[in-house]
């Protein structure tokens, strides 16, 4: 057959796939798959299927032995090397037009487990991994709507990644839906190797420090998302999933907080809140401080401080940057490094430098303190460390040449920048500027899930309700 | 995609004009006021509030009246191409010339109370910056910059009125009347380019989104600025009053407050919260910048980062001219008092005549689409058989 002979001719090295020649009843057919990539239990099982079919008039009669056997579908001559290439078996019969493709699909994967990032002490423990079935079958298993829509996509001229569109019809704002998938699609690019190559397109500014896509690892976390009228974005071999749109108070949620009682769910996130003001605010207020208004500090600290810093050679900004830049050096190596020896680094340059630091005399306890406390508190949000690092850097060194003055202007020019950032359409700074009074039930405040009974306004679902309850009488 | 709203809500004008009704009045025109008319800067004071609620009422007015439309849209439609770009560039100069004073007070503001040694020449740079970002910006993102911050500002307000308020004999600042009736009138008058801040609202014409609120919301703002500024300035004066000779020209009502929040042991919490209220200056400068830009933009159409950049550099270099506080002050008084009296009045008479003028404009319009569908249906009837 010469069109099989075409397509292993395509290829840059032939021997890359593989061909098996085989008849139907009298009829010569072949069978073209990739070795590495299909699972040769299922591809004898086809080849038996099909050698037993006695007569084949056409595509569809020997689609119907095969299906006995594995997950198939006739496809056209054109798409043949991309199935292949997708781990397909493509079976060619001469004499008759098209293929069939039958999914013989086997590559180690790694068991679904709970993700580092969102590890929860209450409810589901389950997360994403880097198999795109998988992932998508842990979504759909906690949707199961006829509502559900997965729109499949390639994207990658070599790579020919599988991209799924998730969103629920009727829930999700069509227009928003049209335009997620425009925006992957206009995507022209040779290869992506994780969800992450998606976000620049899903973003109006993807130069901004702040994020407009939001990620997730917890099919339970995109599977509300989703009921909220937003949609998701699964990437073949990515644990991250996208979605959007997503707003700046986002990144203070956690999945845990609809699994707590409301009270305690909010002092969660009123205190991820504080985390984050101190980790960015509190080391340029410190050296503003310390720099040039004395006087706000109370005598009694002041003095303390004043103590401390005796006999430091730099100034309190160098000092503070001195001790961000050795936190983040630090930091930066004991991720990377092995496990075994990360520990004892950990040890090495937390105690040992920084304590001989403070006792030589180089840099002062109180410091050390603030850059401690302000690093412990940058990870209550850890979707924004990232961003919470480099402002806090930033605000250092304005408070250093500024001073309160210098702080609060850059603190009013960031609030006018995030004002005008939008995620989709969506105010990043949405409920609360817009002020949007349904949606702050789940702003800062976590209200009782049962008084969340309307979709974020924000997002603007066509569907608004989500929830009818009327609660019982009392005795 | 949602679709993204470019009017601001009833919200966001209560915060807007909160912010544009108290923050400039509550820095050196109290001490100014009190220095020219003693005791009776409260009169002088209370009229300057009432007049500019009254302008407020115009703009509010002239808001919910237009029929969607913007300032200098309306005007070229009422007045032409060209008085429309001549009176656009005028009320471009007078925001400029607003933001030289507010430069000015938050000057004196930092360098008599938070530094030692403010370099002006260094420290303008971010101020600039501040108002070049600003003018770049959109009504949306103003509307929502003054909204985001309002709790911030509004409770640092809170807390000064509150420590304060415990700390200050009130009954001193009775007896009224020793500087006369017409003396503290034309002070009044001296100082007109402090106030009538509501004008830089013009911007915001057309692009209200209306609800039954934006009436009382806007005039309940109005009224709580005005009041609070009223109380600052009764606090200083009951203050001060027999002592004003002994405040310092830079010094503001922050004096008042010094005494009264806090003390060196337990750490000068009033300056964090006058700090904190300093945000609503900053965003005031922000919508002066705005409103600036726009107008010029309107009479000669350029991009705004362009048009923006230059208004911070040359307002670096003109801040950077100003030889003091006093000669600034000077100016302002002796060279601006009558154009920035009758601007403040004018602005506000000016927009609620274009807003009705477009409004009829548009009824006229209206009436006349309506009946040509009348006729065109009455067509109809009389060839139906």
């Amino acid at each position: 057959m010469q069109r099989v002979q075409d397509i292993i001719d395509s290829f840059q090295m032939p021997d890359t796939v593989f061909r098996r020649d085989f008849t139907v009843g009298k009829t010569p057919a072949a069978m073209l798959f990739h070795p590495d990539f299909t699972d040769p239990f299922i591809l004898r099982s086809v080849l038996r299927a099909c050698s037993e079919a006695r007569k084949v008039c056409d595509a569809e009669s020997l689609l119907k032995e095969i299906l006995v056997v594995s997950e198939a579908e006739t496809g056209d001559e054109k798409d043949a090397a991309e199935r292949v290439l997708d781990g397909d078996a493509v079976i060619f019969v001469e004499g008759v037009a098209g293929c069939i493709a039958v999914n013989a699909r086997k590559w180690d994967k790694r068991a679904v487990a709970e993700p580092p990032t969102e590890t929860v002490v209450r409810g589901p423990r389950e997360g994403f991994i880097e198999d795109f079935k998988t992932n998508v079958t842990l979504v759909e298993k906690r949707l199961r709507s006829k509502k559900l829509v997965v729109e499949k996509l390639k994207v990658g001229r070599e790579s020919n990644t599988a991209v799924a569109v998730l969103y629920l019809g009727g829930i999700a704002d069509a227009e928003l839906v049209k335009e997620v998938v425009s925006r992957i699609k206009k995507l022209d690019i040779d290869a992506i190797n994780d969800s992450h190559y998606l976000v620049p397109c899903l973003e109006n500014r993807p130069n901004s420090l702040f994020p407009q896509v939001g990620t997730a690892e917890k099919p339970d976390a995109v599977a509300a998302k989703l009921l909220e009228g937003r949609v998701a974005v699964i990437v073949d071999g990515s644990p991250i999933v996208l979605t959007v749109p997503f707003l700046l108070i986002e990144n203070f949620h956690s999945g845990e907080d609809y699994y707590e009682r409301s009270s305690f769910a909010t002092f969660l996130r009123i205190l991820r809140l504080i985390a984050v003001a101190l980790a960015v605010f509190l080391p340029g207020l410190y050296v503003a401080d310390l720099t040039y208004h004395y006087e706000v500090v109370p005598l009694k600290l002041l003095i303390t401080i004043l103590n401390a810093l005796k006999g430091i050679p730099l100034p309190p900004m160098w000092e503070i940057l001195f001790i961000l830049l050795f936190f983040e050096i630090i930091r930066e190596a004991s991720i990377r490094m092995p496990k075994s020896v990360g520990t004892a680094m950990s040890i090495v340059g937390a105690l040992v430098l920084g304590d001989t630091a403070v006792k030589a005399g180089i840099i002062s306890s109180p410091g050390v303190m603030i850059i401690a406390l302000s690093s412990i508190a940058l990870y209550a949000v850890p979707a924004l460390v990232g961003t919470t690092s480099l402002l806090r850097i930033l605000f250092t060194v304005v408070g250093g040449l500024g001073g309160l003055y210098g702080l609060i202007i850059a603190g009013t020019v960031l609030v006018h920048y995030l004002a005008t950032l939008d995620s989709m359409g969506t105010p990043s700074l949405a409920p609360f500027a817009p002020l949007i009074t349904d949606d702050l039930k789940d702003g800062i405040v976590r209200s009782p899930l049962f008084s969340l009974d309307t979709r974020p306004q924000s997002i603007g679902s066509p569907n608004k309700r989500r929830l009818r309850w009327s609660q019982p009488k009392k005795g | 995609m949602v679709s993204t709203e470019k009017r601001i809500s009833t919200s966001q004008m209560f915060a807007l004009i909160f912010i544009l009704g108290m923050s400039l009045k509550m820095m050196m025109l109290p001490v100014l006021l009190l220095k020219a008319a003693g005791r009776d800067s409260v009169i002088a004071l209370t009229v300057i509030l009432l007049s500019e609620l009254v302008c407020l009422v115009a703009i509010v007015a002239a808001v919910v009246l237009s029929p969607g439309l913007s300032f200098p849209e309306l005007l070229r439609g009422f007045a032409g191409k060209w008085t429309s770009k001549i009176v656009c560039m005028l009320f471009s100069l007078f925001f400029v010339f607003k933001l030289v004073l507010l430069s000015g007070e938050v000057r004196i503001f930092f360098s008599e109370n938070l530094f030692d040694d403010f370099h002006w020449g260094a420290y303008a740079l971010p101020f600039f910056a501040l108002i070049t970002v600003f003018g770049m910006g959109t009504a949306r993102a103003l509307g929502r910059t003054a909204q985001f911050l309002l709790p911030f500002i509004f409770i640092a307000t809170v807390l000064m009125l509150v420590l304060i308020g415990g700390g200050v004999d009130f009954t001193e600042v009775l007896p009224f009347g020793e500087f006369g009736v017409r003396n503290t009138l034309s002070e009044t008058v001296r100082y007109a380019m402090w106030y009538g801040d509501y004008s830089a609202l013009i911007v915001f014409l057309g692009s209200v989104k209306r609800s039954k609120f934006t009436v009382s919301a806007s005039i309940v703002s109005g009224a709580v600025a005005s009041a609070v500024v009223l109380f600052f300035t009764l606090g200083l004066t009951a203050s001060f009053s027999n002592v004003c000779n002994v405040i310092r020209f830079g010094q503001n009502v922050t004096g008042m407050s010094h005494y009264a929040l806090g003390n060196v042991m337990e750490g000068r919490f009033d300056l964090l919260m006058f700090c904190v209220w300093m945000i609503s200056v900053f965003v005031k400068a922000g919508i002066f910048s705005y409103t600036s830009v726009y107008f010029f933009r309107s009479a000669v159409p350029l991009k705004a980062p362009a048009v923006s950049l230059a208004l911070g550099v040359i307002l670096y270099f003109v801040s950077m001219l100003t030889p003091s506080a006093t000669g600034l002050h000077t100016f302002m008084m002796n060279v601006f008092a009558v154009p920035a009296l009758v601007l403040q009045f004018l602005i506000p008479a000016f927009m609620l005549t274009v807003a009705l003028a477009g409004r009829k404009k548009q009824f006229k319009r209206d009436d006349r689409k309506y009946s040509v569908a009348d006729s065109d249906k009455g067509d109809g009837d009389e060839t139906q058989p």
